[in-house]
């Protein structure tokens, strides 16, 4: 069985459902990102998938163990770093990290293994002394971060872990995550950081009004939702005149001559295996080689736009 | 280690405000000094089974049960200021139920409230006159105070589950801890009031506790004190069932 399996999970708070009849499984050793705006239901959905709240309808198993009957199972083994910053604010790094461990009942000995280790790792160690509340936002949350590797888990949940960090902190604990993952940890990452997910997701599902609106790769959810897609063409300047005119004549090519770098046309489509075609044709006709033909991959914001905005903008 | 004794040492290190536990024992020691000595000398000592005992040595198990008030109550605080740092949610989504999250929180306050009692009874020491210890004694003063803590820190977490803040969870606690200190037997014993008053007095729980801490100390017997045991542990068990029953639909 799968690490999470969801089938037709529904929930609502009164009269308003947050989660609507939401199916998705994620792998062992998979990063899953689960993207939405703000109120799309990531966070109940979450909740649910950490045993905080009960699901009205629908089965959900994570770690094999059945919810919410088998909470006291799943808990034990899961790591969850909220979207809310939570500490304890009286104590300095390395006491937090070592009350961390203390709860998780990790022996004394190890727990100092482990300290060492983590503020290493997370570029912490000169803060080891420093109280909590003396640090950035960044910095606790880096610590926030950190603190949940005090214990072994089969399945980490980070709820927008990299809020408030620095992008050069920021890389670094997704190239943490993404190292842990690949020695088989499974892990479930939402953010509204769209790169994030682009450059640590291995699948990505897209949840808007308490559905699952797309679910795959993301390369595969670009070619799906990417939209309108750029040709980019870079021909010598004095080739230029031919090249446009040609191209003008034809009405199915959407073509824009960018004004700052001479000998470069942008052309815009929606078939780009086609548009390739044509141009490798004229290029041909006018016995001209351009110097690159390369197309611009439709970034994931692109996707979230066409997925949800478009939907939740017909509906308003 | 068990989960309940890991939150406690979690509690007891990291949450537990040491400058707090300073300031609540400010208030039974003034009571005990302040007004023992200020009304010793309206009031005469008393007698009980021959022995005589002074105005403020009777005020001192009041100023003991006192102090266990004030720590226990810091069971909703500890409460409060978990779900403030979001540490609350932190720790249910870790290995532990929420009965063991709220037993831990009783049991820390609990130790608190006992620490500050300790501290109340070395200070009092000098001016309690007329103590009476037998082979019973212990039993009654180590159950009392344990089981008077065990029911304010429960009722603390209930207020504390029924409040949508902190602030009116604090104004809440200091109206009731007011209410509850003023009419109960810590200044005066209860069968000795007026009708009206000694019904308010016998139904709250700080009379029980003030009353049988008195009866362990000085031998205080009163025909009441066989109920309010049974009341107190009573009490107790059902409002920590209550407190438990409110967690588990606490919205997160």
């Amino acid at each position: 069985m799968n690490p999470i399996q969801v089938s037709d999970l529904l929930f609502s708070y009164g009269d308003r459902v947050a989660v609507n009849n939401v199916s998705f499984e994620v792998k062992k050793g998979e990063v899953f990102g689960f993207l939405g705006p703000n109120g799309a239901g990531k966070s109940t959905t979450i909740k649910i998938l950490t045993t905080l709240l009960a699901p009205k309808h629908g089965e959900v198993y994570v770690l094999g163990y059945k919810l919410p009957e088998e909470g006291k199972e799943v808990r034990k083994r899961i790591g969850v770093v909220l979207q809310e910053a939570s500490y304890e604010y009286s104590l300095n790094v390395e006491d937090s990290l070592d009350v961390y461990g203390l709860i998780w009942d990790i022996p004394r000995k190890e727990r100092r293994k482990k300290i060492n280790t983590l503020l290493a790792e997370f570029d912490l160690e000169e803060y080891r002394h420093t109280h909590i509340h003396d640090l950035s936002i960044g910095m606790k949350r880096r610590v926030q971060v950190a603190r949940e590797f005090m214990h072994d888990m089969d399945l980490l949940f980070l709820d927008e872990p990299t809020v408030g960090m620095d992008v050069i902190v920021r890389r670094r604990t997704l190239d943490t995550i993404k190292e842990l993952a690949s020695k088989g940890l499974t892990v479930f990452f939402t953010t509204h950081i769209l790169e994030e997910a682009d450059y640590i997701c291995d699948r990505i599902a897209v949840i808007n009004k308490g559905k699952i609106v797309a679910i795959d790769r993301s390369k595969n959810l670009k070619e799906l939702f990417g939209g309108i897609r750029t040709v980019d063409i870079r021909v010598d300047p004095d080739d230029l005149g031919f090249v446009l005119a040609e191209m003008r004549k034809l009405d199915s090519l959407s073509v824009n001559v960018d004004g700052d770098i001479p000998g470069r046309i942008q052309i815009a489509t929606d078939k780009p295996l086609k548009t390739f075609q044509i141009i490798t044709q004229t290029f041909e006709a006018l016995n001209i080689k351009p110097i690159s033909v390369s197309l611009e991959e439709p970034s994931l914001e692109q996707v979230f736009m066409n997925l949800v905005d478009k939907e939740n903008r017909v509906v308003r | 280690m068990n989960p309940v004794i890991r939150l406690i040492i979690r509690d007891l290190r990291a949450t537990v405000d040491k400058a707090l536990l300073t300031v609540q024992l400010a208030f039974p020691l003034l009571l005990l000094f302040v007004s023992g000595f200020a009304y010793s000398k309206l009031i005469q000592p008393f007698e009980v089974q021959g022995r005589l005992i002074p105005y403020p040595a009777f005020l001192a198990a009041g100023a003991i049960i006192l102090s266990i008030m004030f720590g226990s109550i810091l069971a909703g605080s500890l409460v409060w200021v978990d779900r403030r740092l979001n540490m609350f949610q932190q720790i249910l989504v870790g290995p532990f139920t929420r009965g063991q999250y709220i037993l831990s929180k009783v049991i820390s306050s609990t130790l608190v409230g006992l620490g500050g009692a300790v501290i109340i009874s070395i200070v009092a020491l000098p001016i309690l006159r007329g103590v009476h210890i037998t082979l019973t004694s212990p039993f009654i003063i180590i159950g009392t105070v344990c089981l008077s803590a065990f029911l304010m820190g429960s009722m603390a977490i209930v207020i504390s589950t029924f409040v949508t803040s902190e602030q009116v969870f604090n104004a809440l606690v200091n109206l009731i801890v007011f209410i509850l200190m003023f009419a109960s037997s810590i200044y005066y014993p209860a069968q000795d009031a007026p009708s009206i008053l000694r019904f308010i007095f016998l139904i709250n729980p700080l009379t029980y506790s003030v009353d049988l801490l008195r009866f362990g100390l000085f031998g205080m017997w009163t025909s009441y004190l066989p109920y309010e045991a049974l009341l107190l542990a009573t009490e107790g068990g059902i409002i920590f069932f209550i407190a438990v029953m409110r967690f588990r639909n606490i919205s997160i």
